[in-house]
């Protein structure tokens, strides 16, 4: 096989900051070292470097940190510190990789396209999308700022609607900023057709956008074996996956227990696996906690997890649970709950409702409607089948090889 | 002194070197011994209360006229006197803010008179020994509700207590005023006040003088402009016209003989640069094309230049800037940056102005060259959204605004697909926000106007210099750009003043262009 120089950029490096998008580049960039393939992985960090310089290693040399931040939040703009058009330059010089796949330009400052453009005209740039921040400046989540209700396309007034500070015309030159740095890029990946679709709305050209799905790291036999001793309850499991935020549905799942009589919920137990409750708005966590107290004896808070832990609890789950009330991309949990023949119940909207078929290898529900979900829970509990039945459906998903020679082809 | 006859009315006594501290004054029969301690010349004669009213009045009119007032008292100046004062009589008040002297022959308080009991009759200032208009009658009035607030009055006692009083006279004005107030017309109480030389920022001058002024009230606008745009041009000639020293930086290389020269001031927000250069850098036209940013806000000269340095590395086109000492004003920014442009051709461009695609600058020069008796070309300036923002401009009255030409822009927010496609055609004038000329003729008519204080109305004042050379003006109806309207002065705080000020510049272009600007509307210009 063709040995290529390659260079991966993310917004950030698993070892510090767990997000899907960093952790699928990374991979990515381990199954490139694994092939033979020279390559780079630099992501921004936030971490004080040394004495000011640009670029620390971390692991090993072929992984570097770059120590940067982007000086204006509304563009994604970094051009008022050198360290785009100056240091990047000089390693970029250096490396002179063939082929520069972006993971993301988020904080590092948006130039970093362009300044790869400029610096090596020849190298081929691929860009993963790994969600809408281009294209909304809700935290992208494309969610209306006061209402929460689902918003299906950016447009400079919508936008201005949710950033009455924001004139119109600054959102139209948002885009017209992103959209130049973007003109650069060669290839697009998206990990969903939903992400692509909404690009594709945006202005993208849709012939330029390949959908790759993220892979998934193959478990070891060890977790293979764990899976198939400890399926053994009489009541239905259901496990949380992930980060804890108003975004994530998790208050939408947690009503839906309570719509449900209590001889009902008794069949039930939930396991919440997840982090970072404590930052969110004080509101949401006080709704959290008193909806804990009130189902006692059926929802267990467990906090955060390692990677490694993940089939261990997965072999300890008949459906795992993503309730998301935004739109989502291609959720990692949903592949490594795949991976472990666990069904998936999530809402029908995005990248969720792409991945998951409902009947098929998990349950749909309306987004955000926790009596919608009571009723799919109240569904599993009275048919025993349909558990049986979603796990037939479920077809593993695609291991990091297949997605490492998918985007490789692009090259 | 014994005045003649025809106009004698009686006698006025001027003391001056008094040794004495009592003399003796004697009117018909009645005689009286004045002491003198208090050096005071009117105050005791007044007491003659047998003095006639016809003579009284003649008497008084007489000593105004030489500066001269009944109850005067010698002042005493000194570094210590107040440049502000509060004069209270009764439960009636005057409040100075300040006084300021403008090129030695102009003097602006500014003020209020807080009087419901109506106790004062006159409120005059005596200066370089000559009794002003009295305020009440001559200054311009308007809202004070800060006034109102603070002494914890009804806010609508503040209506019409504030006043600005400026006054012009041929010889320097002495910074040694006296503010006199009189509650029977005729004797008055005088304090004395310090006028100071105004050094502070013109806009702050600017805006708490328009802050409460009602710009559609016809009646008042002699008054406003004797009293309150006259100061404000004041303020702002003097900045105009004082030496500026210029810094030029150049990035990149310069571009030897360009076709064309885009002069862009820049004021408060500088990230357009940043766009426009993200979409210059797409145009291959831009290998000849000369651009020159003018930083007329030398507030952000750091952060901007340091933009600079980031948007010139990233998108490599290359620029010169200009940067201003002092802010000189939108009219002052454009005439500084065409002198530093090179090419025959300009284009006066605001920095929110996008080209929609590529080529639009050198198309619009094509059309310029084809079109001999066009003097100034501008194209189609759009909204994000594809509307009409600017096709050529269309003089109007506007009940909004009487009294005044109003620039109209017809078809403003029509979809660009409502317009019948044109190359280019006439209009009565056209945006500032782009413009097309040759280097000379803008020279030829001496540029932008910097009367026009901040901005507004020059670009139609330009227009109509432009014409009275006999060339007519015109728009591009294939050349699209977008223009962020009014983006660029969104730094300006508050926006009621800033908009009264357009207004007086608005006016200030009628009482220069009316006849012409008529002449055209007609159809004949």
């Amino acid at each position: 096989m063709d040995k290529k120089k390659i260079l991966i950029i993310a917004h950030g490096h698993p070892d510090v900051h767990k997000g899907g998008a960093e952790i699928a580049a990374y991979q990515l960039f381990n199954e490139y070292e694994t092939l033979g393939h020279d390559v780079t992985f630099l992501a921004r960090s936030e971490e004080a470097p040394h004495g000011g310089a640009a670029f620390s290693v971390r692991n090993k040399a072929n992984e570097l940190l770059f120590h940067t931040r982007q000086d204006d939040d509304f563009l994604f703009s970094n051009i008022r510190t050198r360290y785009i058009w100056s240091e990047l330059r000089d390693l970029l010089k250096r490396l002179q990789p063939e082929v520069v796949h972006f993971h993301h330009f988020f904080l590092m400052g948006i130039e970093t396209l362009l300044e790869v453009r400029k610096t090596l005209p020849e190298a081929k740039i691929v860009f993963t999308l790994h969600e809408y921040l281009a294209i909304c400046h809700a935290k992208g989540l494309m969610l209306k700022h006061d209402s929460k209700k689902l918003c299906a396309k950016s447009s400079p007034k919508d936008c201005h609607n949710c950033f009455p500070e924001k004139s119109p015309a600054d959102f139209f030159m948002r885009e017209m900023y992103i959209k130049r740095a973007f003109s650069v890029v060669d290839r697009f990946v998206s990990p969903s057709e939903f992400l692509k679709q909404r690009y594709v709305d945006w202005g993208i050209d849709s012939s330029l956008i390949e959908v790759i799905e993220n892979g998934t790291p193959e478990l070891d036999e060890h977790a293979q074996m764990n899976d198939s001793v400890s399926r053994s309850s009489t009541k239905v499991r259901l496990a949380y996956f992930g980060q804890i935020n108003c975004f994530k549905g998790l208050d939408v799942l947690l009503d839906a227990l309570l719509l449900m009589d209590k001889d009902t919920r008794q069949q039930f137990v939930l396991n919440i696996h997840g982090a970072n409750l404590e930052y969110q708005p004080a509101e949401f966590q006080e709704k959290v906690y008193s909806a804990l107290k009130r189902l006692k004896g059926t929802v267990f808070l467990h906090g955060p997890y390692e990677n490694h832990e993940l089939p261990a609890l997965l072999a300890d789950t008949d459906w795992m649970v993503v309730p998301s009330i935004w739109y989502e991309n291609s959720p990692i949990v949903i592949q490594e709950a795949f991976r472990s023949n666990v069904p998936v119940i999530t809402s029908n909207v995005g990248g969720m409702a792409e991945k998951v078929t409902n009947m098929k290898n998990g349950l749909h529900f309306n987004v955000g409607k926790p009596l919608s979900l009571c009723a799919v829970l109240e569904k599993v509990a009275n048919d025993k089948n349909l558990h049986k039945q979603c796990v037939a459906g479920i077809i593993p998903p695609s291991k990091l090889s297949e997605t490492a020679k998918a985007n490789l082809a692009l090259y | 002194m014994q005045c003649s006859e025809e106009h004698s009315t009686g006698f006025l006594v001027a003391l001056a070197n008094i040794s004495e501290n009592e003399i003796e004054v004697t009117w018909r029969d009645v005689t009286q011994r004045i002491n003198l301690a208090e050096v005071s010349f009117t105050q005791q004669l007044a007491e003659l209360e047998a003095l006639p009213s016809a003579y009284f009045n003649d008497a008084t009119a007489l000593l105004e006229r030489n500066g001269f007032y009944w109850g005067q008292k010698s002042l005493f100046f000194s570094d210590d006197t107040p440049t502000n004062l509060l004069l209270s009589h009764k439960d009636s008040k005057i409040h100075i803010d300040f006084a300021f002297t403008f090129d030695e022959n102009t003097l602006l308080v500014i003020g209020w008179v807080l009087d419901l009991a109506r106790l004062f009759k006159r409120i005059n200032l005596r200066l370089n020994n000559t009794i002003s208009d009295c305020i009440l009658q001559d200054a311009f009035f308007h809202p004070r509700y800060d006034v109102a607030e603070t002494l914890e009055l009804p806010i609508h006692y503040g209506e019409k207590i504030g006043f600005a009083f400026t006054v012009s006279l041929p010889e320097p004005i002495s910074p040694n005023l006296e503010l006199m107030y009189s509650v029977d017309g005729r004797f008055f109480t005088g304090t004395a006040l310090k006028a100071e030389p105004f050094r502070r920022e013109e806009t702050w001058l600017t805006e708490i003088l328009l802050a409460n002024v009602d710009i559609t009230n016809t009646a008042k606008f002699p008054k406003l402009k004797k009293h309150v745009t006259s100061a404000i041009e004041k303020s702002w000639q003097e900045r105009l016209q004082a030496p500026n020293a210029v810094e030029v930086k150049q990035f990149g290389s310069e571009i030897s003989n360009p076709s064309l020269s885009l002069i862009v001031p820049i004021y408060g927000r500088y990230d357009f640069v940043q766009i426009q250069m993200s979409q210059f850098s797409l145009d291959s036209d831009f290998e000849n094309i000369e651009i020159v940013y003018v930083l007329d806000d030398p507030r952000i000269k750091h952060a901007f230049m340091v933009t600079c340095k980031g948007v010139f590395e990233t998108f490599g086109v290359p620029f010169k800037v200009v940067l201003s000492e002092r802010n000189l004003g939108y009219a002052g920014a454009n005439n500084l940056g065409v002198s530093h442009a090179s090419s025959e051709h300009i284009v006066l461009l605001n920095s929110d102005v996008i080209p929609k695609k590529p080529h639009q600058f050198l198309a619009l020069l094509q059309q310029f060259k084809n079109a001999e008796s066009v003097g100034i070309l501008s194209g189609t300036l759009l909204y994000e959204d594809d509307t009409i923002q600017h096709q050529g401009m269309e003089y109007m009255q506007d009940p909004s605004h009487p009294g005044m030409w109003m620039n109209y822009h017809p078809q403003k927010g029509f979809p660009l697909s409502l317009i019948e496609p044109f190359d280019i055609k006439e209009a009565q004038a056209v945006t500032g926000a782009l413009m097309l000329m040759t280097k000379q003729q803008y020279l030829d008519v001496g540029g932008f106007d910097i009367g026009y204080i901040l901005g507004d109305f020059e670009d139609s004042d330009l227009c109509m210099k432009v014409r009275n050379m006999g060339k007519c003006i015109a728009v591009s109806g294939s050349v699209h750009m977008y223009h962020l309207e009014r983006l660029s002065q969104s730094l300006v705080s508050g926006n009621t003043w800033k908009h009264t000020l357009s207004m007086v510049n608005g006016l200030r272009h009628t009482n220069k262009w009316n006849n012409e600007v008529e002449n055209v509307v007609a159809g004949n210009g």
